[in-house]
């Protein structure tokens, strides 16, 4: 199973920090990321499986994989000041996660406690 | 910073119930607060633990407790959505969603993160407890 981790350009930076004092948690898992979260996130060494960027349906991809069960915990780590032209797809992919039960974190203290369960 | 805070959509209410049943131990003790309705539900049902009250969602409910969430006085948010409903009060709980990303309150809006955010609780506070105990000796 993989974790998706998807983060708007507000919190790119932060995530790149947050990841790399979680490395242990995370390297033996799969990540599917967007594109330009994937740039980070390859920085740090670990398997990742990349989908489109954002606004051209990369939401929507990973909201497919949820679909098929493919996905085991989602952080989405959100920009709640910015504007998105996607905000449906944002929308369909937290309601997703809420239909078919998948552990979602939308916030860093969130992510902080779900990432504990993946060791 | 103590306050918990629980919401459920009708037919989330009793996923609720139960959840809080299970993990009974854990909220003992605890400031919980709950909307009007699930509060109401609640407390119906066997659930004998004392819960502060806020209005019911459609009657601004979400927005007091975002209220409680900017003066800092919330520690985390159990709120089981249903995905299958659109309310009529749905900026209020997008409202309420965007506050606790903003200001970092760990939130889960279903059952199964819900069931992982309490047991990781759980164990930071054990930690934080041994971890005490250990300076202290």
């Amino acid at each position: 199973m993989k974790i998706a981790i998807i983060a708007h350009d507000g919190t790119k930076d932060r995530l790149r920090g947050f990841l790399q004092s979680k490395i242990d948690l995370i390297k033996n898992h799969t990540i599917v990321c967007t594109k330009n979260t994937s740039k980070v996130i390859k920085q740090l060494d670990v398997k990742v499986d990349a989908v489109e960027s954002g606004p051209l349906g990369g939401d929507a991809q990973i909201a497919a994989k949820i679909v098929s069960n493919e996905i085991e915990a989602v952080l989405f780590l959100r920009d709640p000041l910015g504007k998105h032209p996607h905000e449906p797809d944002i929308n369909m992919l937290l309601r997703l996660c809420d239909v078919y039960q998948v552990p979602l974190a939308t916030n860093f203290n969130t992510a902080d406690i779900l990432l504990n369960h993946f060791k | 910073m103590s306050k918990i805070v629980v919401i459920a959509h009708d037919n989330c209410k009793p996923d609720l119930l139960d959840f809080l049943m299970e993990r009974k131990s854990w909220f003992f003790g605890r400031q919980i607060v709950a909307t009007g309705r699930t509060a109401e539900y609640l407390e119906g049902g066997k659930l004998n633990l004392p819960l502060i009250h806020v209005n019911k969602g459609s009657d601004g409910g979400y927005l007091q407790i975002v209220e409680m969430i900017k003066n800092g006085e919330v520690a985390i948010v159990f709120f089981f959505r249903d995905a299958n409903i659109v309310q009529p009060y749905h900026d209020d709980i997008c409202k309420l969603l965007n506050t606790c990303d903003l200001l970092n309150i760990p939130i889960s809006t279903n059952r199964s993160g819900s069931e992982l955010l309490i047991i990781g609780k759980i164990r930071m506070e054990a930690s934080e407890k041994i971890q005490s105990k250990f300076n202290s000796n």
